[in-house]
């Protein structure tokens, strides 16, 4: 039995979380979950400003740190290791919940974990789903991936599919800014979409052509939706009539989800996996969730969709995944560094022989 | 807990110092041989291996022996000093000690203020888009000779270089100008030093109120 501390600063959210994870009984209990987001602080950018981001994590670590042990009603002597999210992500950004992580590890003379940001986000469906067993697909759709990723055990991880160019999130983000509706772009879409008709523009889909001939069957491509939708705002806005946001909203999301939905199943299929955990921000988005629930069922296929707070970045996934790692003897020297870029499959690179 | 740690990482080098400082404190003969500094050129590496060195380099005190900490807050490199920065605060709020945000500059004039002999000391750094971080120190000696003070007459600033020259060419008092190099890790004593003074003025600064000195927006 692990009880872990996790810091999670890849991006925009400062998280700080505690996990108990008792292996015998598959038992992973959420201690505390403090998740402080730096939203309102990008949107005068209109995207997530590097440097803004390090520095927020700077002001933000340290109170998290102490909300998450007095969340829990835990000393340091309950705890068994601490945990960091190391890669891929900013590397400013995860160099302070890193820089954070190891210091505390290093004064409280307890195990530091190093955690695969994306790793966290596949723990985020054991944590929500605790009969889930590996082998499963795991489709992974936020800002910065968009990955179909075969899950073999802790640490052992296929990436079997992911964007040749704009992630998903991202693609929402750029549309909603061309479309002037603010950021993140993934929810006021989302919203304007329920009241708009996603036939009423014809989008492309994206395909990613292989030199034998054909479409590559789990790849995609969100870069040609991107600029197909700016030329069609462009359009529409030439003939001065209010822009048909809600329309356009609809038929992009519903292009976005018809995409991920045809790939994660195609892929399921292909390998014969019985269960696909959905993880990420965007699985959030209504349309994917109707979408890959209507195409999984009728293949008996069990697809799952971690609630909205475990979805979002949080460090709650990341101290489950550790906490896995931990059980397993699997602990990170204090010279990691933090990387913009790592391989999924790379995971056991993170810790010491 | 009768120690004080330094912490310097606004530039390539990493600064340690550490110093007993007991409030009945032994002569300063004492003092001095129980205090040491260690500068280490890690460059790029100053992230992924400063917890290693600051593990040995604290030996044989203990995490427990520290009273307070003192931290170069910057001007510098963003993520050098934020590194720096994040380390200094997790230790004071995990120990439950004060902490000390010191000025990279001011520690750079303290280090110096031998050879000024008497002068205010300017000190410029290069910052980025052409300007130049800058200050200028008055060291006032007290009526006591134990006591020494440092006071910033133009407190750390971002200017363009043309407006720094002016201000130097219209600065009253004489004065002994320095340019910060990228291996301040030798002035981690200064930073330890400037923090004990204030201690000794009654100041016990919180972890929660020290934060990165960047002196430029990030956009």
């Amino acid at each position: 039995m692990s009880t872990v501390l996790a810091i999670e600063t890849s991006c925009d959210e400062t998280a700080v979380a505690i996990v108990r994870h008792n292996p015998e009984l598959d038992d992973r209990h959420l201690l505390s979950n403090i998740v402080s987001s730096q939203i309102e602080i990008h949107k005068q950018y209109g995207g997530v400003v590097p440097e803004v981001a390090s520095r927020q994590h700077v002001e933000m670590v340290n109170g998290a740190i102490a909300h998450a042990l007095q969340h829990a009603q835990l000393t340091w002597a309950d705890i068994d290791g601490v945990a960091a999210t190391c890669a891929p992500g900013l590397v400013g950004a995860l160099l302070v919940g890193l820089t954070a992580g190891k210091t505390l590890a290093m004064v409280h003379d307890k195990p530091f974990i190093g955690v695969h940001h994306l790793e966290g986000h596949i723990y985020a469906s054991y944590l929500s789903s605790p009969s889930l067993k590996p082998p499963f697909l795991c489709l992974l759709v936020s800002g910065g991936h968009t990955s179909l990723i075969e899950v073999k055990d802790c640490g052992q991880y296929k990436t079997l599919g992911q964007t040749r160019d704009d992630a998903a999130g991202e693609a929402f983000d750029k549309v909603a800014r061309l479309m002037h509706l603010g950021y993140p772009g993934g929810p006021v879409i989302d919203r304007l979409a329920q009241d708009g008709d996603r036939h009423a523009f014809l989008l492309p889909e994206g395909q990613v052509s292989v030199p034998e001939g054909g479409y590559h069957r789990y790849d995609s491509s969100f870069s040609g939706l991107k600029t197909a939708t700016l030329r069609l705002v462009q359009k529409l806005e030439q003939t001065g009539e209010p822009l048909p946001v809600n329309d356009l909203a609809a038929s992009f999301q519903e292009t976005v989800a018809r995409s991920l939905t045809k790939r994660a199943i195609a892929c399921a299929l292909d390998y014969g996996f019985t269960a696909i955990a959905v993880g990420g921000g965007v699985a959030a988005n209504s349309a994917l969730r109707q979408h890959l629930q209507a195409a999984a069922t009728p293949h008996q296929i069990r697809v799952l969709f971690p609630p909205l707070q475990f979805c979002s970045d949080n460090a709650a996934m990341i101290a489950c995944a550790a906490a896995d790692h931990l059980n397993r003897g699997h602990t990170s020297a204090l010279t990691l560094g933090a990387q913009s870029r790592l391989a999924i499959s790379e995971v056991m690179r993170l810790y010491q022989a | 807990m009768t120690y004080a740690l330094a912490i310097h990482t606004a530039s390539p080098d990493l600064g340690l110092a550490i110093r007993n400082f007991a409030a009945n404190s032994p002569a300063a003969t004492d003092r001095a041989a129980d205090s040491r500094t260690q500068t280490l050129p890690l460059g790029r590496d100053l992230s992924t291996h400063l917890h290693v060195h600051l593990m040995e380099f604290i030996q044989p005190q203990t995490w427990a022996d520290l009273s307070c900490i003192a931290v170069a807050k910057g001007p510098g490199g963003f993520t050098g000093t934020r590194i720096g920065v994040v380390m200094a605060r997790t230790l004071a709020q995990q120990l439950k000690i004060p902490l000390f945000g010191i000025s990279s500059l001011a520690a750079i004039a303290w280090s110096i203020r031998a050879q000024a002999a008497g002068k205010d000391i300017a000190v410029q750094m290069a910052a980025q888009r052409g300007e130049v971080h800058a200050a200028i120190y008055a060291f006032p000696t007290g009526s006591a000779s134990t006591t020494e003070a440092i006071v910033p007459t133009l407190a750390d600033i971002v200017l363009p270089q043309e407006q720094w020259q002016q201000t130097l060419e219209n600065w009253e008092n004489p004065y002994h100008l320095v340019e910060a190099d990228a291996g301040l890790g030798k002035t981690a004593m200064s930073v330890l030093e400037l923090a004990e003074l204030e201690w000794s003025k009654g100041g016990r600064s919180h972890w929660a109120d020290v934060l990165p000195f960047y002196g430029q927006s990030p956009v």
